[in-house]
């Protein structure tokens, strides 16, 4: 769950779009509007690793991997900008939120010619929910009954679900029938089987060197703009950012680091396109260890935290200022700015209250012991490191100790959630951390984060119990409408804001940088970057 | 080096009066004024120097910051003298532990049972074969990053080249005629390593000492530099670390960034490398019967 979500890398990506589609305006835009270059006859793209046969149930990563396999494999739906429009589906008609029908587009055909039917729908959300495997897997256990008639599908869930659409349909990968009903293991899917009805045709894959996809040139629904996409696989950052320089590649998948960002914007044949990562990265507290276990403790210590000065001087001001409340402020789900609560006289008064008196080496003691902590933060993330040491310094100006120990993020893991299961505790102090976008924008993730229940809360990392809180969580997780669930969600917000079991410090912006004289197509789509059909295909949906 | 002298004996003698000699003793200077530069920050800098913020980020060097600030705006002559400290630290526990080590190590594969001897010989080429490096950022990597597990890393991880030329050098010893002659006489090992062997076999943990400070100044500022040491404290190979992650190289900063910790690791290396080398010249026996 670390670094952008392990265990939410699956689906985190395309599942991310989805849910992101309500998210007002925070950087929905596409950014560089490309002077010129609108189509092309090659691209080559930079991945870090390799990505298996690009089937939806191969790919190791759910960005960028995933992003590929949406490339071959259409969906029913798609996140365009801040609405979910159908793809597959003509539209998307609900009345309840419980019952979806769905009509298909017509003249649909499969990469090896056959024609998509509504059989294949069935077929592929029964598939899903009998192989929920690999990163990026889909869950489809809401879905209590699926049928085609005619060439419309229908779908009912177990319960209202407002989100259903961004979550699954804008998700679910299109499996065709005839080729994907003898598969038993499906991790071991060939590229044979990387059939879709998608923009792009996988031509020739190795996984030393990586991919060629070529248009496919029976896309019924859009114009596809490039017509042959290379993918190379450079893991080196900054290799690869060298062959974006001279031209080897044309875009890297990679976010460019802030400080080189400057340097790369004022090259003239190179382009970036920025968009809200939605991404948050916390200070967490453990709720379950004096004298982390008094709100009046951890909302002073926020107090004292200025994550502008983080913003500005570890992200060189490329990242969005942590929302108390958790929930991004761009987010459909956002009560509106709050405002940060630093005020650094207000932290001190506030620990004065609590007669935490500074001894004699300045460092306060509460309850007879000096407020002197263990601040954990993951070795290889250099924004989680400059943070760490800034907020080492700004909590000494109230008096309280902080001693950093930078370790590798499966130990650091091992601390905070030992074995991905909250309920078997937690050994830590404070601990830098980051959860990926999926679980800021669904409401049912939100919900795993702060219920006192370890089954309800099973990304309760920080060990937070409060019943108000909890009750906060059941009126918003019962919501049927849309509507109800983000006026749910501010309610909830001011909770978590008074609350303060971690803190919010940032969340970081995405820059992509691509070579504008090759192809300058690109445009940023929430939760999936730049790497994305919109960005390849003229669609005429 | 001196002229050549006829009787070896009286070379041996000549040399080891004059310990150091050119070489050794530019190569002391050299180290005298880099620890004078780590007592200096250890001792007369405030507590948190190189480590609070005291300008703007990326400041160029001027009055007040000599060689200006990196990228949260601390100053960098600080880190810089700070970081000394941290590294000869470093270096100089992780050698007196390797060099106790290695004379324990190398003295019982020396004088003990034959069993023990081959036992540890060849556990030693075991460790030989292995490459340093790669071991080093492994065991990095899942033991963690703190000072004193680096410090036990490296001391574990260096022993065994000079365990192997010390226990050369008990062998040596122990085949001398004087010492040959007490052992037939009834004198116990104790005695003959107090006694007779001693003298000889001292000496000898100078340039071990010497020469692994010099290998753990570069191991420590590899892992550094490799983001594998502890990158919120300030040690030279952090700061070239905190240079890369910046990207400085492709600016003018590097000179003054990159360039003082670089040319400071690079002297220290020299300073030990003249000084170990102009010991062991004139102390291992070895060396002195093949002139």
């Amino acid at each position: 769950m670390q670094f952008q979500g392990r265990k939410f890398a699956t689906s985190s990506v395309a599942v991310l779009a989805l849910i992101l589609s309500a998210c007002g305006g925070g950087g929905a835009a596409p950014t560089q509007p490309g002077a010129g270059k609108d189509t092309a006859e090659s691209v080559t793209i930079a991945i870090a690793s390799d990505e298996g046969t690009l089937t939806p149930f191969t790919n190791q990563t759910g960005y960028p991997g995933n992003n590929l396999v949406k490339l071959i494999f259409d969906t029913l739906a798609v996140v365009e900008g801040d609405e979910v429009v159908g793809l597959l589906a003509e539209e998307i008609e609900t009345e309840d939120n419980q019952t979806y029908s769905l009509p298909l587009r017509e003249g649909v055909t499969w990469h090896d010619g056959e024609e998509l039917t509504a059989d294949d729908i069935v077929f592929s959300v029964e598939f899903h929910r009998d192989n929920a495997e690999g990163d990026s897997a889909v869950d489809v256990s809401m879905i209590e009954d699926v049928s085609a008639n005619g060439s419309t599908v229908t779908m009912v869930l177990d319960q209202p679900d407002p989100e259903f659409p961004r979550m699954v349909l804008a998700d679910m990968a299109i499996l065709p029938e005839h080729l994907w009903a003898g598969v038993k293991k499906v991790g071991e899917a060939g590229t044979d089987l990387a059939i879709g009805t998608g923009p792009y045709v996988l031509d020739n894959y190795d996984n030393a060197s990586g991919y060629t996809l070529t248009a496919n040139p029976d896309y019924a629904l859009g114009e596809v703009k490039v017509d042959t996409i290379e993918v190379a696989i450079i893991p080196e950052e900054s290799t690869q950012f060298a062959a974006l320089r001279t031209g080897e590649i044309d875009i890297s998948t990679r976010i460019v680091p802030p400080q080189q960002l400057e340097q790369l914007q004022s090259e003239s044949n190179i382009g970036i396109v920025e968009g809200t990562e939605y991404a948050a990265t916390l200070l967490l507290f453990n709720n379950g260890r004096p004298p982390f276990d008094d709100p009046a403790v951890r909302r002073a210590l926020t107090q004292a935290i200025d994550t502008e000065d983080l913003v500005d001087t570890a992200l060189l001001g490329s990242g969005t200022l942590g929302s108390p409340g958790f929930i991004h402020p761009a987010s459909p789900m956002a009560a509106g700015d709050s405002g940060s609560p630093y005020d650094v006289d207000a932290a001190n008064a506030a620990l004065d209250e609590l007669g935490a008196k500074p001894g004699s080496d300045g460092v306060r003691v509460l309850d007879g012991e000096p407020m002197s902590y263990e601040l954990l933060v993951q070795s290889t993330s250099t924004d989680r490191l400059r943070s760490a040491e800034l907020i080492r310094e700004m909590l000494s100006e109230v008096g309280v100790e902080v001693k950093i120990s930078s370790m590798e993020s499966d130990s650091l893991d091992a601390k905070v959630w030992p074995d991905y299961d909250v309920a078997q505790g937690r050994n830590y102090d404070m601990s830098m951390w980051g959860w990926s976008a999926p679980v800021m924008l669904s409401s049912g993730l939100i919900a795993q984060l702060l219920y006192s229940d370890p089954v309800k809360g099973p990304l309760n990392v920080v060990g937070f119990s409060d019943p108000d809180t909890d009750a906060a969580l059941d009126a918003l997780t019962s919501e049927e409408t849309l509507d109800g669930r983000i006026a749910a969600a501010a309610d909830l917000e001011g909770q978590v804001a008074e609350q303060a079991p971690w803190v919010t410090l940032y969340y970081r912006d995405g820059a992509y940088a691509f070579r504008s004289d090759t192809y300058s197509g690109w445009t940023w789509q929430d939760g999936k970057s730049a790497l994305h059909g919109f960005s390849l295909v003229d669609y005429d949906l | 080096m001196s002229a050549a002298t006829t009787a070896p004996e009286v070379v041996a003698r000549t040399r080891r009066h004059d310990l150091l000699g050119r070489q050794g003793g530019v190569g002391t200077v050299l180290l005298s004024l880099i620890v004078a530069t780590a007592a200096y920050g250890f001792f007369f800098l405030p507590d948190g120097a190189g480590k609070k913020r005291v300008g703007q980020p990326y400041e160029a060097p001027s009055g007040a910051h000599p060689l200006g600030t990196d990228d949260l705006g601390r100053d960098l002559l600080n880190q810089l003298l700070v970081g000394a400290g941290t590294s000869l630290t470093l270096a100089f526990i992780v050698a007196a532990v390797t060099t106790v080590l290695a004379a324990i190590i190398g003295g019982l594969a020396g004088i003990g049972p034959r069993w023990l001897s081959a036992t540890i010989m060849r556990g030693i080429d075991v460790m030989l074969v292995l490459p340093e490096l790669v071991l080093f950022i492994l065991a990095a990597t899942f033991l963690g990053q703190s000072f004193g597990i680096r410090a036990a890393i490296l001391a574990l991880i260096l022993w065994p080249v000079p365990a192997r030329v010390l226990r050369a050098a008990v062998l040596t010893t122990w085949s001398r005629a004087h010492v040959e002659a007490a052992r037939a006489m009834g004198a116990g090992q104790a005695w003959l390593l107090a006694r007779h062997a001693s003298y000889l076999l001292g000496p000898l943990l100078v340039p071990v000492f010497v020469r692994t400070a010099m290998r753990v100044i570069i191991y420590d500022a590899t892992l550094s530099f490799l983001g594998l040491g502890d990158p919120t404290m300030p040690s030279w190979g952090t700061t070239l670390y905190w240079v890369q992650v910046n990207g400085v190289f492709l600016s003018d900063a590097w000179l003054w960034w990159a360039g003082p910790p670089g040319l400071a690791i690079t002297l220290t290396v020299v300073a030990l490398a003249l000084i170990g080398t102009s010991i062991e010249d004139r102390l291992n026996p070895n060396l002195q019967e093949s002139r």
